[in-house]
């Protein structure tokens, strides 16, 4: 490495107004993005604590615990707890929230926070992932062809450099030069959320700085991008391509992504899917019907529970069909993700829901973590039951309508003591992958952008070396 | 003079690459943008259709009134396709006594995994892009021609400086404005020929207004740019004042104001309302389950217990006609008190949207400066899909509502008993009714009981059962009951006048703002070294 070039190429770009001005806006973006997250951070804390809260009194008030009364409505919750992450990014865009019943695994998603229909919202990844991009496309879009005009590339060449070494040492500066207007505000404005919100944490403060490490791929990609198109005749055309190469990554690829998936892979309507659950209900009703009779159609001996039973099967059936929904908004979901993963910016957007345990990263394992604890549940309350030597042992949602006319014959359908594990049905911490594994996710999203930045090496250095200099 | 000078200008322009790959650029992006939104325009219309065709069954099939769910169904507005403004779900369900505040989704596609939905429309396009575009052709425009040496050439003719920066305003604006209004009129014309069906009046009021606004848009941008190329000669630092200018414009002062000004300013009056309307309904809770007085209290009568499977318990058996009455009483209760508690939770509401929308117009006025800001807001203005558009759709409704509950209760049928009647469509299917067996819900439901029919019979004697079946037939006719006279739902058409008076304030900062900036580029151009 030849320091006098780089530092002459350092000390041009430092004297660069575009690079003053560039510094100036993310300093002023940083600490606005840790003052708005900081308020966004505060009220998703709240929100979480409320649903804590309703979910403690729920266990105090001595009723809702009954495990008779359990097997109707949603109990369980599996919530993503609120973490510096929304620096970052606040990933409204999956639900953070799921509210399941015990029987059936018939999730109801929610968000934390309002969902707002924002194109940007000021964080992190506004910063790192859209605007950054485009200030090193800006940067570095004038890199060979402002030497060139000057003179100094000819100047360069008499003086014995390589080609490839002055590129090199072009692209060195500018990574250096982004290093320099990233970390530095970044930092700042990290530890001014940990000040406002009083959150901080090695293990954030880490992952942060990957992040920012990781960051560095995709400004490389921007700079050779930039420096090639600066080897073209007219930098001025160049600017409008640079923009809209910016432009098609940052807005059109993602946003259309939505729409264009809504089309090749279309969801059933409300109306469509609320049909397909009242059909699979009431084929399962006629079935029970035709075989029972009157056992089903009125309340027969409820005693013998094949009413309860009947129910419980058509309510399988219906809940059947609820995970088709699911189903469905998955695979369109998953469409999304794969038409807009053409960004590098959404692949970036990605990697940082591994690495905070975030989007639709979590969202997965919150739904594992939802169906694993309602086994765990079911098992413990049929084994709590079983101890109850006046109860039926109907474990079926509509114990809970049958108990009043049981009751008069001193049974009951299902156990009406207290669940013993409350704290089971309100779940916060939710395990996800092995740090391996993570990194090699990571690393797996980070091949393409690396594809990219050789491609772009390749292309670059084979068109300056044929580049006229003259 | 000038018309020469215009055209050699646009000459110059059309000799450009830079300019064929922005308007190439430009029209790939309109087209891509139309397309996307013209289908999925045509998604809202299909479920409109089935929205109102669901509604039109629900009231045909009905038998009953607690069948009949009246509903305004909003049609989607057919500008949405440039313009989706504020999108909020098109239905309101009319609920007789429950406060009417939000509106909901009938029949539309939901994702339960991804919540956000697309905000790319023609408007997000003018804004974003256009003003981009525009700023990155007219950055050289005055230190390019110094650069190269024609500006010197030019200033030896006899013209005014003023002339040569009016030529120079124009040659760009016409340029943009004729590369936006070919392709604007061109997707005009295919909406007009394939959503004949559904168009009104107010599209193409709306495009108009629309189209003039852009030109604004247009002549604002083309100004500024001309400005920014003649507070410098080198025309490399201009290009960086207009990247930089777009970038406070468009996404650092929005996004400052929306997340950390403006939430700390109304926050607190904001919370104070939310508080103010949460009360309300909660006065409302109280009045319907908590302070019914003993003489209206229908659970001393008939205490039903929904079990969620069309099965009521613990139904305390009472002849026919105290039912009856007690429901009436009890619905008398609900009108006189529950009901005009609702209606000033309705009022609290409006006032956290009125707050909403006063804080969109402070936006605008503290945004004066910025045509991106005034630009997005008038488009919802013009077309119809603002937040104010939205009150006017729950106050219409309301309006519906109110007209419904005075004909109810003149008419008495909104007091009646049968209102109470639950019967699921779903019942007809479920319980394989005979005539006898509906005839046994019936009294079941009404009458009370549990157990098999035999065990009610026992429960209380065959004598008052078969009075129940006689009385039960007696008042079958009661059950065929004459459909409230519903009002359809009117979208409302706004005229020229009403919407130029919804727009005109911030017309009028709007125009003055160019002129400012007209004046401003004009002096800054007189000072201007032209050697």
């Amino acid at each position: 490495m030849n320091q006098i070039i780089l530092m002459k190429d350092i000390r041009l770009m430092l004297k660069d107004l575009k690079f003053q001005i560039f510094f100036l806006i993310l300093v002023a973006l940083f600490i606005l993005s840790a003052i708005s997250s900081a308020v966004t951070y505060q009220n998703l804390s709240e929100e979480f604590q409320t649903d804590l809260n309703r979910h403690n009194e729920r266990v105090a008030d001595g009723e809702s615990m009954q495990m008779i009364r359990m097997l109707q409505g949603n109990l369980l919750q599996v919530v993503s707890r609120p973490s510096p992450a929304v620096l970052f990014s606040s990933y409204q865009t999956y639900p953070d929230k799921i509210s399941v019943g015990i029987l059936f695994y018939t999730p109801y998603f929610d968000n934390y926070g309002t969902s707002t229909r924002e194109v940007f919202r000021l964080n992190w990844y506004f910063i790192l992932g859209i605007l950054s991009g485009f200030f090193m496309l800006i940067l570095s879009f004038e890199a060979i062809s402002h030497e060139k005009r000057a003179g100094t590339l000819r100047l360069m060449s008499v003086y014995g450099f390589k080609r490839q070494m002055i590129l090199w040492h072009k692209y060195i500066s500018y990574m250096l030069l982004y290093l320099i207007i990233i970390v530095p505000p970044a930092l700042v404005s990290l530890l001014l959320f940990f000040a406002m919100t009083g959150t901080w944490s090695m293990v954030f403060m880490w992952k942060f700085l990957l992040i920012l490490l990781i960051s560095v791929p995709f400004a490389s990609f921007f700079v050779w991008l930039g420096t090639l198109i600066s080897m073209v005749k007219n930098y001025r055309n160049a600017i409008v391509m640079v923009v809209f190469i910016w432009l098609f990554f940052v807005i059109i690829v993602p946003q259309s992504a939505n729409i264009i998936a809504k089309q090749l892979s279309p969801l059933k309507t409300s109306i469509e899917y609320n049909e397909m659950w009242r059909q699979a209900y009431l084929e399962e009703y006629q079935i029970w019907g035709d075989e029972y009779g009157m056992q089903v159609h009125s309340n027969g001996a409820l005693h013998d529970g094949i009413r309860a039973r009947a129910f419980h099967a058509c309510d399988e059936k219906a809940a059947l069909t609820k995970l088709i929904e699911i189903d469905d908004s998955d695979r369109q979901t998953r469409m999304i993700q794969n038409i807009s993963a053409i960004s590098p910016f959404v692949q970036f957007e990605k990697i940082s829901e591994v690495i905070f345990d975030k989007g639709y990263y979590l969202l997965n394992f919150q739904q594992e973590t939802a169906k694993r604890s309602i086994n765990q549940i079911t098992n413990l309350m049929i084994e709590q039951d079983s101890r109850d030597e006046t109860s039926l042992h109907l474990f079926y949602g509509h114990a809970n309508s049958d108990r009043y006319v049981l009751s008069e014959l001193g049974q009951i359908p299902f156990s009406e003591q207290l669940f013993e594990h409350p704290e089971l049905l309100f779940v916060s911490e939710i395990e996800t992958e092995d740090s391996w594994t993570k990194a090699m996710r990571i690393l797996l999203r980070l091949l393409p952008i690396l594809i990219l930045n050789l491609v772009l090496i390749v292309v670059s250095v084979v068109r300056f070396e044929k580049l006229d200099i003259r | 003079m000038l018309i020469p000078l215009l055209e050699h200008e646009l000459q110059n322009l059309l000799k450009s690459r830079r300019i064929y790959l922005t308007v190439t650029m430009f029209l790939l992006l309109f087209a891509t943008v139309f397309i996307v939104r013209a289908i999925d325009f045509q998604k809202q219309i299909n479920q409109y259709n089935d929205d109102v065709m669901l509604n039109d069954k629900d009231l045909r099939e009905a038998t009953n009134y607690s069948q009949i769910k009246p509903r305004a169904i909003q049609k989607p507005i057919i500008f949405s396709i440039f313009n989706e403004g504020f999108k909020i779900p098109r239905v309101i369900t009319i609920q007789y006594y429950e406060p009417i505040t939000n509106t909901m989704t009938l029949n539309e596609e939901t994702n339960l995994l991804y919540n956000e939905s697309t905000q790319l429309d023609i408007t997000f396009l003018i804004t974003f892009f256009l003003s981009l575009f525009i700023l990155l052709i007219s950055y050289d425009s005055v230190n390019g021609e110094k650069q190269v040496g024609t500006l010197r050439i030019l200033m030896t003719y006899p013209l005014k400086r003023q002339s040569f920066i009016l030529k120079k305003t124009l040659g760009v604006f016409f340029f943009v404005a004729l590369t936006f209004t070919i392709p604007y009129f061109l997707s005009i014309m295919g909406i007009t020929y394939h959503f004949v069906n559904v168009l009104s009046l107010n599209f193409f009021l709306s495009a108009i207004f629309y189209w003039f606004l852009v030109m604004l848009f247009i002549m604002f941008f083309s100004l500024l740019g001309i400005f920014i190329s003649c507070c410098t000669t080198n025309p490399n630092r201009s290009l960086v004042y207009c990247l930089l200018v777009w970038i406070m414009f468009s996404i650092v002062l929005p996004i400052s104001w929306d997340y950390i000004i403006a939430p700390r300013l109304y926050n607190d009056t904001l919370t104070q309302l939310s508080q103010g309307y949460r009360d309300k309904i909660m006065q409302a809770q109280r009045i319907m389950y908590n302070d019914v007085p003993d003489e209206a209290n229908i659970n001393l009568v008939g205490h039903m217990n929904w079990s969620g499977r069309h099965f009521f318990y613990e139904t305390n058996v009472a002849g026919w006609k105290a039912t009856h009455e007690q429901h009436h009483r009890y619905q008398m209760y609900i009108y006189e008190n529950y009901f005009p508690v609702t209606r000033d939770a309705e009022q609290a509401y409006d006032e956290i949207q009125r707050k909403r929308i006063y804080m969109e117009n402070v936006r605008n006025w503290v945004f004066f400066y910025n045509p991106i800001v005034l630009f997005n807001s008038l488009s919802a203005q013009i077309t119809g899909n603002s937040r104010e558009d939205l009150l006017r759709f729950l106050h219409t409704t309301r309006e519906l509502r109110d007209e419904l509950v005075n004909l109810g209760v003149s008419e008495e049928w909104l007091l009646d008993s049968r209102f109470f009647i639950m019967y699921e469509l779903e019942t007809d299917v479920m319980y394989n009714i005979t005539d006898q067996y509906d005839l046994f819900m019936l009294i079941y439901e009404y009458a009370g009981g549990h157990g098999p029919l035999e065990d009610f019979f026992n429960e209380i004697g065959e004598e008052r059962a078969v009075g129940y079946l006689q009385e039960m037939v007696s008042q079958q006719e009661r059950y065929n009951m004459v459909l409230p006279r519903f009002r359809r739902y009117e979208q409302p058409i706004y005229t020229f006048s009403e919407i130029f008076a919804r727009i005109l304030q911030y017309l009028v900062v709007f125009v003055v703002s160019i002129l400012v900036l007209w004046v401003m580029t004009w002096r800054k151009f007189l000072g201007f070294d032209v050697r």
